[in-house]
């Protein structure tokens, strides 16, 4: 039987008619929708997104909602330096069905303090951290020992990171510490301390390994783990 | 209540972390690996459609199980999968071939093997077949069912109660021998009369359009089986026969085979030799559209290595299997690292749409290594009010403070913990020297423990083979003089030894 994950992972952000997944994977109605739904039911996919006249179906983690659209925000606002893009400028280049969650996407970038709404007349301005950054070098320094007191601007960063690597290698989940380290270009201590307490707070898994050929990245990476004898080399996010 | 005495136990239970053999495995704990294990039985269920006999069902992907390391329980996995399906599939486990050129002949030399253990774990019995006398009682069976629908028993007023009977419990019907009726019996007159044997064969060719002209070989060689005592020299040609091994004139006579039909041949080449494991392969899995699909198990990946030949070859096995193989659904374990570095890469691209979606293993959580720990503990005879002592207040939980682990991990921490409560050292401060003799009598032990270790491995012997010649003065492979093989020689002194195989 075709394999329904990997035709919706294709698609990607773009996702996926149910016409057209009927049409790729020839399967009658009742096995598509059967399969449709377990898929559903494991949190691999998600959908139907009404879109036009039809529906979408988007692989896990691709799908319209808060966090994906503030992901498209972030890639449009990053690199704008003085150059600050209006709030309908930037929901112009969001897409449908996105952009039915871009309210909630600018919401949580300004919650987790990666953007700020700037007034101007009667325009809405978004400044995302990394342009300020890049306007005013001495912020670097004072957002360093900031960063400390919100571990949730680097778990979004983790996370967004983790999730690229994970795509690239086939959506694998067991992602090097050491690529992931190179990813994010971070101190090592701080990924470290980060991926422990979130292995603690059972949203990650360490993988301990006992292999002696690493890689120099995934050996620069290795988490020493307290009462263990090997080091984690890889983690798993949980969904 | 006493205090619990841990040094009363002589075994420690924790020591046994690695599975070798998928048959055996100890109990698996609630929740861990379901999903996995779900899937792959869902993606084998597809070949259940309809009622048996079936049309030829096209496999699903093979499915593609990743460890994210080692010891999250793949083997293990194998050996839930194979109690699941029970007696709904025919089992096989498959280590890895050494030989690229004759791949099909070592997955055929392994199947082979398979099909002669038995349904459940113990003796063979009449209610516990072996996998192929099950196989070959289903497929017989079947075909007379078709023989008596398709009205060859003219005069016979019950006709539909026996084909229900022949199609719903095909193997019990050969255990029918009582006066009025004998099921056994009245299949052998089928199989002894040439014409009705030939209007059987043609049957099964209605039935199977694709044996390759083979039909009658097949049903003589399904008969010899079925209908030979246990260890019979029926059962013996026509194993050897499965094997693709040439049969003598006798052994083709007794089992009335006709010489077409025998094309085994002792000079043949690694290709012909190849060609012929997969026909018969393939024939076996077309044929299971009469009883039960096949479930095929690569395990061990790991040791292909950075071998590229063999690598590439478990590809386009994996490719040929699902272009041209039905009845049957492939597992291919792998950890991450070996298929993400070793294996993917020099799979032909082509070839690794053939894998399913990888299917990820799962970390151990605090509550199943409760339950993995007191089901271990309570096994070697602790009285099951004393596992708390060994969680201990703050061992387990601390244990788990650093997140969840593989299971293997977790068991080789209990070993550690175990060892210390029972007043050992956590780590020997010197390592006792023990001799190589000792070490080589544990080894041979173990093996004798477990049969399914005993059985000849061509592929084994290779690799030893090739080993020793890598690592050991005065070894070496030559032709000898006079003959057509090669052999390996391991010369000491004034000495040679010589390994044949």
């Amino acid at each position: 039987m075709t394999d329904l994950y990997a035709l919706v992972f294709e698609a990607k952000a773009k996702g996926i008619s149910l016409a057209k997944i009927r049409d790729k994977s020839k399967l009658k109605d009742t096995i598509l929708q059967d399969e449709l739904r377990r898929l559903r039911s494991e949190y691999q996919i998600a959908g139907p997104f009404k879109y036009g006249r039809g529906f979408l179906y988007y692989a896990k983690g691709y799908e319209p909602g808060g966090e994906s659209v503030a992901r498209s925000i972030e890639m449009l606002i990053q690199h704008t330096r003085n150059k600050l893009a209006t709030k309908s400028q930037v929901e112009e280049k969001i897409r449908q069905p996105f952009k039915d969650f871009f309210k909630d996407g600018v919401r949580l970038l300004v919650a987790t303090g990666r953007a700020v709404e700037l007034k101007g007349g009667a325009s809405s301005y978004l400044l995302h951290i990394d342009a300020a950054r890049q306007l005013f070098p001495n912020m670097a320094a004072m957002t360093a020992e900031g960063e400390k007191a919100k571990p949730s601007l680097l778990k979004e960063q983790v996370l967004a990171a983790y999730h690229s690597l994970k795509s690239e290698q086939g959506g694998l989940s067991a992602v090097s510490i050491g690529k992931l380290l190179n990813r994010l270009g971070c101190s090592k201590e701080a990924l470290h301390q980060f991926l422990l307490e979130e292995a603690r707070g059972e949203n990650a898994d360490l993988h301990p390994t006992t292999l002696v050929d690493l890689s120099t990245e995934d050996r620069e990476g290795a988490l020493p783990i307290p009462g263990k004898s090997e080091s984690a080399i890889t983690v798993t996010f949980r969904e | 209540m006493a205090e619990p005495d841990f040094k009363k136990i002589t075994v420690n239970p924790f020591d046994d972390d690695i599975v070798t053999e998928p048959r055996d495995i100890p109990a698996s704990v609630l929740g861990l690996n379901d999903a996995p294990l779900r899937e792959v039985v869902d993606a084998f269920a597809n070949l259940e459609a309809g009622e048996l006999p079936r049309h030829e069902i096209k496999a699903s992907k093979a499915q593609l199980i990743i460890s994210p390391e080692r010891g999250y329980g793949k083997s293990h996995l194998l050996g839930r999968l194979f109690k699941e399906l029970d007696d709904r599939a025919t089992l096989i486990y498959l280590r890895p071939f050494e030989d690229p050129q004759k791949c099909w002949h070592s997955i055929l030399l392994q199947t082979a093997q398979e099909l002669e253990r038995t349904d459940n774990p113990g003796e063979e019995s009449e209610t516990n077949p072996r996998q192929f006398g099950a196989f070959a009682n289903g497929v017989i069976s079947h075909l007379a069912a078709d023989y008596l629908a398709q009205g060859e028993a003219p005069g016979y007023d019950k006709v539909a109660e026996a084909v229900q009977l022949l199609r719903k419990k095909p193997l019990e019907v050969f255990r029918i021998t009582n006066e009025t009726e004998s099921w056994y019996a009245w299949i052998g007159s089928l199989f002894q009369s040439k014409e009705e044997f030939r209007k059987l064969a043609s049957k099964l060719q209605a039935r199977i359009p694709n044996l390759q002209g083979r039909e009658e070989g097949w049903l003589r060689v399904l008969y010899a089986y079925a209908f030979s005592p246990q260890d019979g020299s029926g059962r013996k040609v026509a194993l050897k026969w499965i094997r693709g091994e040439p049969l003598e004139a006798d052994e083709a006579e007794q089992i009335l085979l006709s010489s077409a039909d025998n094309q085994g041949k002792a000079d043949m080449t690694a290709s012909e030799t190849n060609s012929l494991s997969f026909e018969r392969l393939a024939g076996l899995c077309r044929l299971a559209g009469f009883y039960r699909p096949f479930l095929f198990c690569f395990d061990q990946t790991e040791f292909y290595g950075t071998d590229a030949d063999l690598i590439k070859t478990l590809g386009s096995c994996v490719e040929k299997i699902f272009a041209e193989v039905p009845n049957q659904l492939t597992v291919v374990t792998a950890n991450q690292d070996n298929w993400t570095n070793q294996l993917r890469p020099k799979i032909e691209p082509p070839h690794q749409d053939r894998f399913s979606r990888p299917i990820e293993l799962e970390s151990i959580n605090v509550g199943q290594a409760k339950e993995l720990i007191r089901n271990r503990l309570i096994s070697v005879g602790l009285d099951f009010r004393h596992v708390d002592d060994f969680y201990g207040e703050t061992w387990l939980t601390e244990m788990f403070q650093t997140g969840r682990m593989s299971a293997r991990s977790m068991l080789q921490r209990s070993a550690e913990r175990f060892r210390v409560l029972r007043g050992q050292m956590a780590v020997p401060v010197k390592k006792e020297k023990v001799r190589i003799e000792e070490l080589f009598k544990t080894q041979v032990n173990l093996v004798k423990s477990k049969a399914a270790l005993q059985a000849y491995s061509q592929d084994a012997l290779m690799w030893f083979t090739q080993k020793l010649a890598d690592g050991i003065k005065g070894i070496g492979v030559s032709k000898i003089a006079g003959h057509k093989w090669f052999s390996t020689k391991w010369a000491m002194g004034d000495q040679s030894i010589y390994f044949a195989f």
